[in-house]
This record gives structure tokens, sequence and C-alpha cells, in this order.
């Protein structure tokens, strides 16, 4: 009973305390303790501190123990190394988690005690782990939420490349369907313009032959040789530009004389150019090879030459001239002719206008020869410029690297 | 020089039993090998000690001081450097040491393990100078080292500092231990080491 007066101060404070004499008997537990662990003071005081707790029956205790109650320095037992020192169950089945101090004190009864402090921090643990749980959930929920957001990006991205792959295919439609429209513009008005003249100058020649006279008879046959000429040109190339458009001119490249080709472009076209008193002079001072596709070399310059005749007036000139530099090989195609605003340059490369002019003596024109030099160039890995001044002429010129 | 060689090589060797008794309860403990030494002693005047130890980055330091009273006042501290405690509670506990878990273990876990050390220790110079201490509970303290080994009056207290070697699960910690005495009953200390040493 005097034992337990000196430490009745104990039943005061709010934490589990109870004390052990030298001996390892119980001498005191306080009444927190009691109503926490359910343990009823009767039933340990003066009991064997091992007897009542079980758990503690371990060397390393034991040893620490000791040492408190041979007046060492107090004993720290955390709750991560040791769990408990005195079981007390929650509802859960678990175990409260405890801290317990324990110090030397001296007792006028017992001498020196060890006094057990045990401070509950089941309450603090679980707000940890809710709060734990809360952040884990709430990580869930933001790499949950990323991961839509970076699937949402990718089908916007998806998205974006089919609509970009829809543009490219639409504007290919444009094009497909503005080459459709101009194939039958031709169709429709080129081709039967020229045809129409022939069929009216051979039917009138026909029943009026005998009525005519010769000057009249030879006129019509002008015209209808004008006309058959103007045909197969437009016949010409719109096959060349079918074939482009259908990916069947397979592109040949050879190593060719430039200085052949001139003189071939220049037995085909000195009568047409003489016919108007148009000076046509073929510059090509050094021997050049060009490295391409023959057909379609000749192909362009043959447009280019004949836009030049149609649209030079009488006794303006043509110069037709080609030069290598370090490593660009340039031809050019230069007219005294009525030349081209900056608006008719950018129509006569559209396919999309249907641009045609007629020449200086009504030579009619498809509004294609232009189209088809600019691709037959380029599939060439040329560049074709244009500059050109009205009334004063234009330069055609193309550039290719060597 | 406040100890001669052997004064200090006989201290150590004490030292390190005293340490070795706790590393031993230790091991029963945590039931994974840990071995522990103090190789070298250094006993200075604190504002020498500081001089030649204070780290000049704010780091974070773990520490937990045992303060004792008796027929002299002193205090017994165990200091970590964050990476090492953060290693060491990650070791004994099982915890991921990046984890924030490891945070809430951390005080506990290395209170029980200081307090066990510094008890080693505590004894040890209580049983070479014959004197019983009160001994107040064992805290647990986070600051940078300046602040943690902060002393209004430095000028009457001599510094046991003991560069602390742990080795666990093949991972060395470092930590260390340092004792503040009041400058008086460091004479007793060393008489005390002179009468071992003649035995």
């Amino acid at each position: 009973m005097e034992t337990n007066v000196c430490f009745k101060l104990y039943d005061h404070v709010n934490i589990g305390v109870f004390v052990v004499n030298s001996s390892f008997d119980i001498v005191f537990w306080n009444k927190h303790l009691q109503e926490i662990s359910g343990i009823k003071k009767t039933d340990v005081e003066n009991k064997n501190l091992l007897s009542v707790l079980p758990n503690l029956d371990n060397y390393i205790f034991k040893e620490r123990l000791k040492g408190i109650l041979r007046g060492g320095p107090p004993e720290f037992f955390s709750s991560q190394l040791n769990k408990y020192i005195v079981p007390i169950k929650l509802p859960n089945g678990e175990f409260r988690t405890q801290h317990t101090s324990v110090m030397g004190i001296k007792s006028e009864s017992e001498g020196l005690c060890a006094v057990f402090s045990i401070i509950d921090i089941s309450d603090e643990k679980k707000q940890i782990d809710n709060y734990r749980d809360m952040k884990n959930r709430a990580l869930f929920e933001v790499e949950e939420r990323k991961k839509i957001e970076d699937k949402l990006r990718e089908i916007v991205e998806q998205l974006k490349e089919k609509s970009e792959e829809l543009n490219v295919t639409n504007h290919n439609l444009v094009l497909l369907n503005a080459s459709k429209d101009k194939f039958f513009s031709i169709m429709a008005h080129d081709i039967k313009n020229p045809l129409s003249a022939i069929i009216s100058y051979s039917d009138w020649l026909f029943h009026e032959l005998k009525e005519l006279t010769q000057e009249e008879i030879s006129d019509s046959l002008s015209s209808i040789k004008k006309s058959a000429k103007s045909l197969f040109e437009l016949l010409e190339n719109l096959l060349n530009w079918s074939r482009l458009q259908t990916g069947n001119m397979p592109y040949n490249p050879e190593l060719f004389s430039l200085n052949d080709i001139f003189d071939l472009l220049n037995e085909t076209y000195i009568i047409s150019a003489g016919n108007k008193e148009i000076e046509l002079k073929f510059n090509c001072i050094h021997k050049l090879a060009f490295f391409g596709d023959k057909n379609m070399l000749l192909t362009a310059l043959r447009n280019l030459i004949s836009n030049a005749i149609k649209f030079t007036n009488r006794k303006g000139k043509i110069t037709i001239s080609a030069q290598k530099s370090a490593n660009i090989l340039t031809i050019s195609v230069e007219d005294t002719g009525i030349g081209m605003s900056l608006e008719q340059i950018d129509k006569v490369f559209n396919i999309e206008s249907s641009f045609t002019t007629l020449g200086t003596e009504k030579e009619e024109g498809t509004g294609l020869g232009l189209i088809l030099v600019k691709e037959l160039v380029e599939k060439n890995k040329g560049q074709l410029i244009v500059s050109s001044k009205l009334g004063k002429g234009t330069v055609f010129t193309l550039h290719f690297s060597i | 020089m406040l100890l001669n060689n052997e004064q200090l090589d006989l201290f150590t060797e004490l030292i390190n039993i005293g340490v070795g008794k706790a590393a031993r309860l230790l091991n029963e403990l945590i039931s994974s090998p840990i071995k522990l030494s103090i190789p070298k002693i250094i006993v200075e005047k604190p504002r020498d000690l500081i001089k030649k130890l204070t780290p000049e980055n704010n780091l974070t330091y773990y520490a937990v001081k045992l303060q004792f009273e008796g027929s002299f006042n002193g205090v017994a501290e165990i200091v970590f450097p964050s990476e090492s405690g953060n290693k060491l509670v990650s070791i004994l506990t099982g915890e991921e040491i990046y984890s924030d878990d490891l945070d809430g273990l951390r005080a506990g876990t290395l209170n029980e393990v200081a307090n066990m050390l510094l008890n080693g220790v505590m004894g040890t110079i209580s049983n070479i100078i014959k004197e019983d201490f009160t001994y107040s509970i064992p805290r647990y303290y986070e600051d940078t080292f300046a602040n943690l080994f902060y002393d209004p009056n430095p000028d009457d207290k001599i510094v046991l500092f003991g560069e602390t070697h742990f080795e666990v699960e093949n991972t060395d910690i470092e930590g260390d231990i340092i004792v503040l005495l009041e400058l008086f009953y460091f004479e007793s200390l060393k008489s005390e080491l002179n009468r071992l040493l003649r035995e």
C-alpha cells in the first residue's frame, strides 16, 4: 500500500504508466493504463512483469531494463522497432501503436525502480495512414488523369494528321478536278474549233471548187493546213500532259548533245519563224552536253519556241541560248514579243484558270503549253523562271543543276 | 593537448567497449548484423571543434540528445547527416529510402537506436569516473549542424567527439557521437584514466 501511495500522482496523468522494481515486480499500474488496456491494477500489481506481459520476456528487453535498474540512462522503445510494450487490441483486431520511455526513479520503499511511460499514438498513426491513403489516391487519380490526357492528346494528334492527309487529298482532288475541267475545255473548244475550220473549208472546197479562183483555193488550203497543224500540236501536248498526269511518262535520263537539240529545233521552226519574218537565233558557242530526258527537254523547248513565235510580232527576234557556269546549265528562250503582265504570268501556270490568248496573228493556244513545260522541267530536276514586260518581250529561263 | 596519446587510446578503447555492448543489443533487436566502431576520439574545446567541423552548407542533420545531471552536468548526443540517417532508418524498417513515409518512421527509430548507443557511451563514462547521473528522456531534433551544436556558454566545457561508423547490410553509415562535459569534471575523467593506466 505504501508503494502505491508514492506513485499515486501517476493516476492523474493521461498517459499509461506502470512501475517495476528491481525484481521485475509491477508495483504500480495507473488508472489511464487500466482504462485503455482493460487490465485491472488489482490483477497486475505485485505480480512479475514477465508473467503479466510475456511478450517482454526476451534477452534484449531484460538487459535494457537491468541497465536502468542499475542507475543507467533511460531507454526509449519505439513503435517501429518494438511495436508495443503492453498489448492493447483495437476493435479491428490490430494492436495499439505505442512509444514507450523507461527511466529510473528512486523510491524509499522499493529502491531504484523503472517507470514505464506509454504514449499511445494509434490515433495519430491512423490519421497519418489516412493522409497517406488520401495522398496515394490523389496520386493515382492524377496519374489516371494524366494517362487520359495523354490518350486524348494522342487522338487529337491522330485527328490532326488525318485532317492534314484529308487536306492534301482534297487539294489533289481539286487539281484532279481542274485537270478534268481543262481536258473537257480543250476537247470542247480547242479541238472543236480547228476541226470545225477544217470541215468548213474542205466542205466549201468540195462544193464550190469549180467556182473558186486559184487564190481562194490556195487561201482555203492554207487555213486547213494551219488548223491541222494547230490541232496536231494540241493533240501532241494533250497526249504528253495526260501521260504526265497518269504517271505514264517515265523519266529516262541519258547524256546527249545540246547542240544537236538546237540544230533539230532550228530545222523545225526556221520556216514558221520565217513566215512571220522573225529572226530565230540559236546561241550555243561551246559544245554542251545535257544529262536528262531528251524527249521531255525537246517537248519543253518546242512549246517555248512555238509560243515565242506565236506572241512575237513580224520582224521580231527570238534568241535561244545555252550556257554553263560552275554547276548550273542555263537554257533561255527570249523573244521581243508582246510580253505578259504579272497577273497573266500567274494565270498561265495555273491549271484552274484555263487562261489562253490568241497570238499576234490570231494563232490559237491551248493554255496547256506552259503548264506542261513547267512539269517537264521539274521532272528533270530543273527550275523554270519567267521574266516579262508588256510590249517588250518575254524570257523563259531553265536552270538545271549539273 | 587536452589528453595525451596514451589517455586518448585508453579512452577510445573504453568507449568502443561501451558502444560494442550497445551494438550487440541492437543486433538482437533488428536481427540484421550491425558493426559499429569509433576509430578515433577527438577531445577539444567546443569553439575549436566547431571551427573544424561545422559544415559550410545548410544541410539538415538528425540528432538525439540525452541530457544528464549529477555531480556535473552535460549532454551526450548522436548526430547523423540526413542521408546517413535516412539510410539507417530505411534498413531498419524496410521502408524505401525516398518514401514520404520514412519521415514518420525516422524520429522513433533513430531515437531508439541513438538512445541505446548513447547509453553505452554514458555507461562507460559513468563507470570510469565512478559517478551516477540522472538522465532526462532522450529527445530527437532535426536542424543544421551549427544550430544543433549551439551552446551559449561554450568556454567552460569540453567536447568528446567520436566519428562513428556503422556497417549494416553492407551499407556504410556515418554519424558523430558528441559528449559535452563541464571542463572542471573533465579533470576527474583524466585522473581516472591515469589511474587505470597505472593499474
